[in-house]
């Protein structure tokens, strides 16, 4: 008996230290989860002795943290594999007496008889992984594995996820462990798949495509492994799912990028051919069929030689072989006009552009060609069409300028002296022909009597020169008349120019000045036609409107025509213009105005005609910078303040 | 440089033709057209609103005058209703406010037409 009990001790002694050689901590508890045993790997872990370990508490002993917080006392893998009389497993953050760090823990349900469950549970120390089991090892990699690996048990149900899953799937490993395939992967059919493949023993791989609870879209790559006994019956099958929705989603856009691509060559209307280096045709689209009139068989693996004109064909080669060996580009991004060689053989203007692509170790060339024939055409339509435009234009100025010629006829000589008394003018029309006249009369015995008057038509153009130049004939024709009767009076010239040019038979109206200088007496009797821009400017520099007459000619003259009468002596003159003048306006929209004209005339009034007349113009061109709206004409009269004028006699 | 505006508006048997801007060569047949077609459609009594008229040329004085005579055709008359000074002195140049039915503002004008009562200036 004392033989056997020695043997059974020396038995147990043996089997404590094969156990205590265990790299692995293991211990069991009794059925209120005391310690009853533990090896010495254990012990180390508690970091006290065995002997002071028996008969305390594991949850004591072994105090465990989870995510930072201490493991509440009936989470613990003990406390709950004697609650369920399931096997638990965990890892843990474990801060004992011994050491610190991470812990696996797995505790398993031992029933010594059917009412009374005990533990066995095994803790392997993490952060120890030096002195680990190479199993151990790939325990801990498949735990921390990037890629979301489960434990699939032979029910079809996970019995374990690792932490990429949990990361994957958002749910803990509690919550994932017990779920049905289905559930944890996401889609019935291919589950039904997985299963069967699973059943035939034989590996299940595939893409799932899923969307989660909040609607993302979400794609992986799961592989389905059966682990088998060593009778070959199958203990369970482990889950790798890889999340590859970027890597998909970018090859989707990828090919809907090239499907679009592709529509787009098929619809374009430019033709885009691709040749390699020496020019033999790979790839060409419906509108470089239909544009050089090939199919795509005669197309494809032709040299695009066919399509260049004969003249331009032969160094087509040569100029391809000398851009591939180095040489300069003398096409290569340019767009240029080039004949193209359809193949009945006629020729067509393109627009056309190559370009360089490399794939690889490849160089090809993608020509895009534009035909441009209707372009063309309606260039030189248009180049027509502007050439006889141009000779047509050209023709009208030629009439304008005659009729410039024609105009300016009827104005006076620029300066001029007659019988004492000095003249001159400006006349600037705003288009070739001018709307405005401007003249002098010599009326009645010996020229006695100097008419003046100046015209201004409404608008401009040729349809007012026409006016001005008819009413200038009349006027003339009048006053001549008047004159042989010994008559002289403006009022009446007025009347008479008012009864021809009624407003109705041109549509335009006209302001008109006309006054008769008597140059023996200096008296000057003048009215007008809604035309006062008229001043005398005396020797001294004082100056006097000459405002008396009627309004507009044209309207039947409901105010009659006043006549007005000024006296002039020497060194005086009469001031006639059009509103052009007072009305001209500068880039800056200053307005030249009486305010501006008057002083002129005021500080001029020394000068003879043709010096104040000068001078006017001076300034005028100093204050336009852009070119007049409206004819401007002024004409200036005087008696001289020299002695040699006055001794004239009728 | 603003084009000139024009509004229509009708006050009883009186039409007004309301003109704002330049009243010059480019607005001239624009008006005329409008004052024919108001002529035409019955309005034969018109007042012209010139009141916010910045400026006034030879080519809007053909029109005034060419209106008056359209609207006399139909038996009708032409009141100018508010000027500025600028366009006043370029209607007193060439004596045309003695022609033309010129009134301090437009109401004036419109009340005139109604009674038959002369001008003011």
């Amino acid at each position: 008996m004392e033989t056997i009990i020695q043997e059974l001790r020396a038995t147990l002694a043996k089997m404590d230290m094969a156990m205590g050689a265990i790299h692995e901590a293991i211990f069991w508890t009794d059925e209120i989860g005391n310690l009853q045993w533990c090896n010495e790997t254990f012990a180390d872990l508690a970091g006290k002795p065995r002997a002071l370990l028996f008969g305390h508490r594991i949850v004591d002993i072994l105090p465990l943290m989870q995510d930072g917080a201490p493991l509440d006392a009936n989470m613990h893998p003990v406390a709950m594999t004697l609650a369920d009389g399931m096997r638990h497993y965990g890892i843990y953050d474990y801060a004992g007496r011994g050491m610190q760090g991470r812990i696996e823990m797995q505790c398993f349900p031992l029933n010594e008889d059917k009412t009374h469950c005990c533990t066995v549970g095994t803790v392997l120390y993490l952060d120890g992984m030096v002195s680990m089991s190479f199993g151990s090892v790939q325990g801990v990699a498949l735990a921390e594995s990037a890629n979301a690996i489960g434990i699939v048990a032979v029910d079809g149900s996970l019995s374990w996820v690792n932490s990429a899953w949990e990361r994957s799937t958002g749910l803990s490993r509690n919550e994932c462990c017990g779920k049905s395939l289905e559930q944890a992967v996401g889609c019935g059919q291919i589950t039904g798949e997985m299963l069967a493949s699973l059943r035939a023993g034989g590996v299940w791989s595939g893409e799932v495509d899923s969307h989660n609870a909040t609607g993302a879209r979400r794609v992986e790559r799961v592989t389905l492994t059966p682990l088998f006994s060593r009778r070959g019956e199958i203990l369970c099958a482990v889950v790798v799912k890889h999340d590859v929705t970027a890597l998909r989603e970018s090859q989707e856009a990828a090919y809907e990028q090239e499907a679009r691509l592709h529509a787009i060559l098929e619809q374009v209307v430019d033709a885009i051919i691709t040749a390699d280096e020496v020019g033999t045709i790979e790839a060409a689209n419906p509108a470089a069929l239909s544009m050089f009139g090939y199919s795509l068989t005669e197309m494809l693996g032709a040299n695009v030689m066919m399509l260049a004109p004969p003249d331009v064909a032969p160094h087509h080669s040569a100029y391809m072989a000398r851009y591939v060996s180095g040489g300069e580009p003398r096409i290569i991004g340019i767009d240029r006009e080039v004949e193209a060689r359809r193949k009945d053989g006629s020729l067509f203007p393109v627009d056309f552009s190559i370009s360089e692509v490399r794939t690889g170790t490849r160089r090809l060339f993608t020509a895009i060609v534009r035909d441009i024939s209707k372009r063309k055409f309606w260039e030189q339509e248009l180049l027509q069409l502007n050439r006889s435009l141009q000779a047509k234009q050209a023709s009208i100025d030629e009439t304008l300028v005659s009729a410039a010629e024609v105009q300016r006829s009827f104005l006076p000589e620029h300066v001029r002296q007659s019988r004492g008394v000095d003249f001159s003018w400006i006349f600037i029309p705003c288009d070739r022909l001018g709307g405005d006249m401007l003249g002098a009369l010599e009326l009645g015995a010996h020229g006695r009597f100097l008419a003046l008057y100046i015209i201004d038509v409404a608008g401009h153009g040729v349809p007012a020169a026409l006016v001005g130049t008819a009413l200038v004939q009349a006027l003339q024709h009048g006053a001549e008349n008047f004159a042989a009767d010994g008559v002289t009076s403006p009022a009446r010239v007025l009347h008479a120019l008012e009864r021809q040019f009624p407003h109705k038979r041109f549509g335009r109206h006209s302001t008109l000045f006309y006054g008769v200088l008597d140059t023996v007496s200096g008296t000057f009797v003048y009215s007008s036609a809604g035309h006062p821009l008229a001043f005398v400017v005396r020797a001294d520099g004082k100056l006097e409107r000459l405002d008396k007459g009627g309004t507009i000619l044209g309207i039947g003259a409901p105010l009659g025509y006043e006549e007005g009468a000024a006296q002039l002596g020497r060194g005086d003159k009469i001031v006639l213009y059009t509103d052009g003048l007072v009305e001209l306006e500068n880039s800056r929209g200053d307005v030249y105005g009486e305010e501006r004209l008057l002083p002129l005339l005021t500080g001029h009034a020394g000068c003879d005609a043709d010096g104040m007349i000068k001078a006017l113009h001076a300034d005028i061109e100093a204050f336009a910078d852009v070119a007049p709206t409206d004819d401007i004409s002024v004409l200036v009269t005087g008696m001289p303040s020299g002695e040699e004028k006055t001794d004239a006699k009728p | 440089m603003r084009n000139l505006e024009l509004v229509e508006s009708v006050h009883g048997d009186v039409a007004v033709l309301t003109l704002s801007g330049r009243f010059d060569a480019t607005a001239a047949s624009g008006v005329k057209e409008q004052i024919r077609q108001m002529a035409v459609s019955g309005h034969r009594n018109v007042v012209l609103d010139m009141a916010a008229v910045t400026l006034l040329d030879s080519s809007g004085l053909g029109v005034l005058v060419a209106s008056l005579r359209t609207l006399q055709g139909y038996g009708g008359r032409l009141a100018i209703g508010g000027v500025e000074q600028k366009v006043r002195v370029v209607l007193e140049l060439v004596k045309l406010h003695k022609v033309l039915e010129v009134f301090p503002d437009r109401d004036t004008a419109v009340r005139a037409l109604h009674t038959g009562e002369g001008a003011v200036l």
